[in-house]
């Protein structure tokens, strides 16, 4: 059995720590590149056009089909060659998390249509009309009466795309990306992978605690975002006084 | 370079003749993780003492760390425990020898397990409390109420999530090859690096995944129907 010794475990979990940067990186891309494609595709779906729907529904049950290692091999090996030409061939030579971004991207696209359709429909038509009635305009609307909302709605989703995104994006190892887990394996392999075990202690103190944090952290956003539906005296007297004052101005 | 189609004609029978490894990795993951998701979603929904944070402090670290990890740890640190283990035992029992499709099976079940099990504690806290009295109140005991009234029930409730536990396994079947099991990703991976067409191999694979789940899913919702008569009042419904 290997040696587990302190020195490695902390010698990994130094060594991969930066790398997080490049977690975050992919993780933030794809996310708003992804909901892109998710809006239009929500909006194919909501289309009367049938085709649009159809070709919506296509898209999101082909990608939810494919295992992202799949779709990651596809990409990277795929992308130059369909460019194909001179133009594929410069391809080839792009840093690999382009490569990372764009399959996640479809797959996020996939999946944020559904959170978007889900957030959408979540909120009752009456709520704007509401906002109109009392003198808004469509844009304050949306702004201080639909999106938080929508937002709320969304958050336990969004938070739980965005930590499935991190681990699944530690598959991208295998094209040779080096984010967390990449580096790690990387450094164990300087070290003819004799001390794996510590460097797997090492990344589980790095990515269990990520997600729990992570966790928190949206469940706090989702609060933030409704101050109104805050329990305890203190958000009630903040609704009342203070809070009423600072909305309305 | 071009996409050579006359590649994919010739790959895909060879890549095929390995969805029965594929399909065997979900069905024996499935049936290690549903009785122990539905034994920790017991302990769960009865926050048995002792237990009960046990069960959940396993969850979390697997809902927290990456699959690929999961995997990793399952494939080179139990072989090594076992082997102790073993020889602890004066058994001469070789471990290294054990095929290691088991320590797959093992790996891809962890992940399924959580999912399963969270699945049927909010299953079974759907039950109404009037059920498990019900059950008491014509003579069965707390275990035999459970497994016939309240277990039923939570199954139905449950039944869209095991759906889709069924997809992300047989999604999760494509890292086996990291464990040395040569399932259809992992023949792809071999067919396409000896000739250094990776996408062509790839997208053979792509086509079977998405034939394979649409199968399953299909099978899933037949399942479904026919288990959906359990459902807490449907005769009710039914009659009104």
């Amino acid at each position: 059995m290997q040696k587990i010794t302190l020195e490695k475990i902390i010698y990994f979990f130094t060594g991969s720590v930066p790398a997080l940067g490049v977690t975050f990186a992919y993780v933030i891309v794809s996310m708003i590149f992804g909901t892109i494609i998710g809006t239009g595709l929500y909006r194919m779906k909501s289309s009367h056009s049938k085709v649009a729907g159809f070709l919506a529904n296509l898209y999101v049950t082909v990608v939810r089909c494919t295992p992202s290692l799949v779709m990651l091999f596809l990409v990277f090996y795929g992308l130059p060659l369909l460019v194909g030409g001179e133009a594929g061939a410069r391809m080839e030579e792009w840093p690999i998390l382009t490569f990372v971004c764009v399959t996640f991207s479809i797959f996020i696209g996939a999946s944020s249509s559904e959170i978007i359709r889900a957030a959408v429909e979540a909120v009752p038509a009456g709520q704007a009309e509401a906002g109109l009635s009392v003198g808004l305009s469509g844009m304050q609307t949306f702004r201080y009466v639909t999106l938080p909302q929508m937002l709320k709605n969304a958050m336990p989703n969004i938070g739980n795309t965005v930590i499935l995104l991190i681990k699944e994006g530690a598959l991208a190892y295998t094209i040779g990306l080096r984010d967390v887990l990449g580096q790690a394996y990387y450094l164990s392999g300087r070290e003819m992978n004799a001390y794996a075990v510590s460097m797997y202690i090492a990344l589980t103190l790095i990515y269990w605690p990520l997600t729990i944090l992570l966790e928190h952290l949206f469940a706090a956003f989702e609060r933030a975002l409704t101050p109104w539906e805050r329990k305890g005296k203190r958000a009630a007297l903040r609704r009342t006084a203070e809070g009423g004052a600072k909305y309305a101005g | 370079m071009r996409v050579d189609l006359e590649f994919i004609r010739q790959a895909l029978p060879d890549i095929a003749k390995y969805i029965p490894v594929t399909l065997l990795l979900v069905v024996v993951s499935f049936f290690l993780s549903f009785p122990a998701g539905a034994l920790f979603a017991w302990i769960n929904y009865k926050k048995i003492r002792g237990l009960s944070p046990l069960v959940r402090a396993y969850m979390s670290l697997i809902r927290g760390t990456p699959v690929i990890l999961q995997i990793y740890v399952i494939y080179n640190v139990t072989p090594y425990l076992l082997a102790s283990l073993l020889e602890h035992m004066g058994s001469s029992f070789n471990v290294y020898r054990l095929n290691t499709i088991w320590y797959a099976f093992f790996a891809l079940s962890l992940s399924s397990t959580v999912t399963i099990a969270e699945a049927l504690r909010a299953g079974m806290e759907t039950v109404g409390r009037g059920q498990f009295e019900g059950g008491l109140s014509v003579g069965m005991s707390g275990p035999q109420t459970m497994w016939h009234i309240v277990f039923p029930q939570a199954l139905t409730a449950a039944m869209p999530v095991m759906g889709n536990v069924v997809v992300e396994l047989t999604k999760a079947t494509s890292l086996a090859f990291t464990m040395a099991v040569t399932e259809i990703t992992g023949r792809a991976k071999i067919l396409g690096g000896s000739v250094l067409r990776y996408f062509e191999a790839y997208i053979c694979v792509f086509v079977l995944y998405i034939v394979i789940i649409a199968l399953l899913e299909q099978l899933f919702k037949r399942f479904e129907k026919r288990i959906s008569v359990y459902r807490t009042g449907r005769h009710s419904r039914a009659k009104a």
